[in-house]
């Protein structure tokens, strides 16, 4: 299971059917900003029912933050956890040693156990040693592991905790506030990310189960938009809906937003009317047991693919898909202004590195599934926000692809 | 039998102001929703053909006796007989004779009368606009064509055309209104007014004192297909969302059917979407190739169905027959029940019929014209 949110590919690299050509730079263009903490940070702290976006071509579309937790059913795996693993990647003994040195822990042959595998050294350590532990020290542990992480190696078991602060994360949670304060103390900053990576153990520190199922859920869930179309009589609705109807999506949102436009009573219609089929099944779920192939689960690539399917193809989870065969015949690259459907691509031109993929729906939202496997939605979000989850260098890039206009409709 | 109960709990808020209806709160929760319209888009209307402004009677295997009988017996006037039968306006060619009536002639019946003529021509598929009739969805024909912006004339010549079979009202008399029109445009526009769907945009009005478990319980029945209780509970305890559209509580076909009209895409299987396919995939993640006969569908609804009894639940599957059917099998229509007396349902596996939410004693009236209707709720069987 991949706990943190990335969803990369070791095949993607050479594969990849793109070039590393920069197209847009952060910041691009005011369509896609540098991210923010601040947009997130002021609506979840004011009292102000929704945000409004500015008018557009799109219309004016009004959103709510929330969160989306997964079901309950989903963190069982997670719940019998009772081992606090550190998996130090590629290390020797005497340079883990060093490091606890450098630290000042207690002596980690108490209380430790040492397991020296093919790639590095695993430890167990003991809840009394845990606890033995200062802040500082765990989280120079943490962040000397997380540094060295390959990213799905089912030894971590760290989390990204989105916005950067984890109090925000718990908002409706009904966490105590000692807990609360003790996780924020293990949150550490890297990659300009922030990381936690004691769940084992704070899961030691609480008796009480159903206390222990809200601690995940607070570590895993996600930021979303619940996103409504503003319906105001004498809006030009022709210009409204040829935003909504680019694509393959053409006509299939037309008859409602026509027909809401002259129900009086009804000033918004809810976003997901005006998506295509595959979203419109996907937005605010979780992926099933049964969307997995094999060991493959969907991820952003995925239902970006799938966004203008006519069905949820599972191809695009082949190991072997002629990805840039596919991409080349029914894409073409697009500079601003962009449309809603467009496929954006994330990529780390140092690394030369897909890190991943999402669609532009309206001013900054996107639609994105933001990780691989089922603790992921598809959710609406401010690119923004999605950014805090990914941004880890300044040489991350952009690039946008259209789904080709002769590439056949219904 | 259960039925469920009809009881209308409809207000409205001021007469100028918006029209909103509540449902009868029950474990649902508290529900309001809007009455609309939905009009088929260009893509379909530029599909069909704009048939001669001259109307066509056809009359297969039938003797000019015969013929001058049934409008006898429909009720036709001397005079009308008179005109009808003028032989200079007949074309006989074999076992066919075509009548091609005046406009006089067609405007001057009686709504009884043109209904039961139009039953007759019905049973003919050459007279396809009297056995496919344009079905106006809804009890009172003025609201459907309120606002749509046709000359008065124009609505109070369609009104004259209409007839009627119990609650329904119909129309066949399309022909006749072209040479009002005089320009493609209009004609098209016409045609797409003609084509309105009666629907109902609803809302769960969200009360954070309302037990989660039991509105859980309701809305999210146990289905490894989906879950709804993530974005339930995310919506409860987010700052400002008073209410959410029940669209986003459907499972995932129906989520993405609901107000659209058929493409291409949803008839692959060589089937257009009835109300069978829609009732029978609502729970389902990939759906079946199961329509109004085909071959297994009894057993194939059996098997993965049970009887249903009270209180009906959200995704049980109606059947609607006329009342009096003794046989549970075959049936009229089939939907989806969703709440109080809403329902989700494709009236017909027409392109022109969209998915959409409607009232259970209209859906009734819809399909069991001039009858009482027997309902008869099942449930998928892993529910039970």
């Amino acid at each position: 299971m991949e706990l943190f949110g990335t969803a990369y590919r070791s095949s993607w690299p050479d594969e990849a059917p793109f070039g590393l050509v920069p197209l847009i730079t952060f910041p691009p263009s005011p369509l896609f900003r540098v991210p923010s903490f601040g947009t997130w940070l002021l609506g979840m702290q004011t009292d102000s029912h929704f945000q409004s976006s500015s008018l557009g071509p799109w219309g004016e579309l009004e959103y709510f933050p929330t969160f989306l937790d997964a079901p309950d059913s989903y963190f069982s795996q997670l719940l019998s956890k009772t081992k606090t693993h550190w998996f130090f990647s590629g290390k020797k003994e005497e340079e883990v040693l060093a490091l606890f040195e450098r630290l000042g822990t207690p002596d980690p042959h108490s209380g430790v156990k040492w397991i020296k595998t093919n790639d590095g050294i695993l430890l167990e350590p003991e809840f009394d040693f845990l606890e033995s532990l200062t802040a500082e020290q765990a989280n120079g542990i943490s962040a000397e592991i997380v540094t060295k992480a390959k990213r799905g190696d089912p030894r971590l078991d760290y989390f990204t905790i989105e916005c950067g602060d984890y109090r925000i994360m718990t908002e409706g949670l009904d966490l105590p506030e000692e807990l609360i304060s003790w996780v924020e103390s293990r949150c550490f900053r890297l990659h300009q990310k922030t990381f936690f990576a004691s769940s084992v153990h704070a899961l030691k520190r609480i008796s009480n189960e159903d206390l222990q199922l809200r601690f995940l859920k607070s570590l895993l869930r996600c930021r979303s938009l619940i996103v409504r179309l503003r319906i105001r009589r004498g809006q030009d609705l022709e210009a409204i809906s040829r935003w909504w109807s680019a694509g393959p999506n053409r006509c299939r949102s037309l008859p409602l937003l026509e027909a809401a436009l002259e129900t009086r009573g009804v000033d918004t219609i809810d976003l997901l009317h005006l998506l295509p089929p595959v979203p419109r099944r996907l937005l605010n779920t979780y992926a099933l047991e049964r969307d997995r192939y094999q060991d493959m689960s969907p991820d952003c690539y995925w239902s970006s693919m799938n966004f203008f399917e006519p069905v949820m193809s599972h191809r695009f989870l082949d190991e072997e898909f002629p990805r840039t065969y596919y991409f080349l015949d029914r894409f073409e690259v697009v500079e601003p202004p962009y449309e809603f459907g467009d496929v954006i691509m994330l990529l780390d031109r140092e690394q030369d590195r897909f890190v991943h993929s999402y669609v532009y729906i309206a001013e900054d939202i996107i639609y994105t599934k933001n990780g691989t496997g089922k603790f992921f939605p598809y959710v609406l979000m401010k690119m923004s926000d999605m950014l805090t989850r990914y941004m880890e260098t300044e040489s991350y890039e952009t690039e946008v692809y259209r789904l080709c206009a002769q590439v056949s409709v219904s | 039998m259960n039925t469920p109960d009809l009881h209308n709990h409809s207000i409205s808020v001021g007469l100028e102001g918006p029209v909103v209806h509540r449902c009868k709160p029950g474990p649902w929760g508290e529900l309001e929703y809007y009455d609309t319209y939905l009009e088929a888009p260009d893509r379909l209307i530029r599909r069909l053909t704009i048939p001669s402004q001259q109307t066509v009677w056809h009359f297969e295997e039938m003797t000019v006796d015969l013929i001058g009988q049934v409008f006898e017996k429909v009720g036709f006037s001397t005079a009308q007989i008179r005109q009808a039968m003028d032989g200079k306006r007949w074309s006989v060619s074999g076992d066919l004779i075509r009548i091609f009536p005046t406009f006089s002639l067609i405007e001057s019946l009686s709504p009884s009368v043109r209904g039961k003529l139009y039953q007759v021509l019905a049973r003919s598929e050459l007279n396809t606009m009297h056995r496919y009739p344009i079905q106006f969805d809804g009890p009172d024909l003025s609201k459907v064509l309120d606002r749509s912006s046709l000359p008065e004339s124009l609505v109070a010549q369609i009104e004259s055309l209409t007839y009627r079979e119990g609650q329904v009202a119909l129309f066949s008399d399309y022909p006749l209104l072209l040479r009002f029109l005089g320009h493609p445009e209009k004609e098209r526009k016409l045609l797409r007014i003609l084509t309105r769907t009666r629907t109902l945009i609803a809302r769960m009005i969200l009360d954070r004192k309302v037990d989660l478990t039991s509105l859980l319980d309701y809305w999210a029945p146990a289905q490894d297909n989906f879950d709804s209780r993530p974005l339930m509970e995310s919506v409860l305890r987010t700052s400002g969302v008073d209410t959410i559209d029940i669209v986003q509580l459907f499972p995932p076909g129906a989520r993405s059917q609901l107000f659209t009209y058929p493409t291409e895409d949803d008839c692959l299987s060589g089937r257009a979407p009835d109300g069978i396919w829609t009732a029978i995939n609502f729970f389902n993640h990939t759906a079946l190739p199961v329509y109004e006969g085909t071959e297994g569908l009894k057993h194939h609804l059996l098997n993965r169905f049970r009887p249903a009894s009270a209180p009906l639940r959200f995704g049980d599957l109606l059947l609607l027959s006329p009342e009096g059917e003794s046989e549970e099998l075959p049936f009229t229509h089939a939907c989806i029940y969703i709440a109080d007396d809403l329902v989700y349902t494709k009236n017909s596996a027409q392109l022109m019929a969209p998915w959409i939410l409607s009232k259970l004693r209209d859906v009734a009236s819809y399909h069991v014209r001039g009858a009482r209707a027997t309902i008869r709720p099942y449930r998928m069987a892993s529910l039970c």
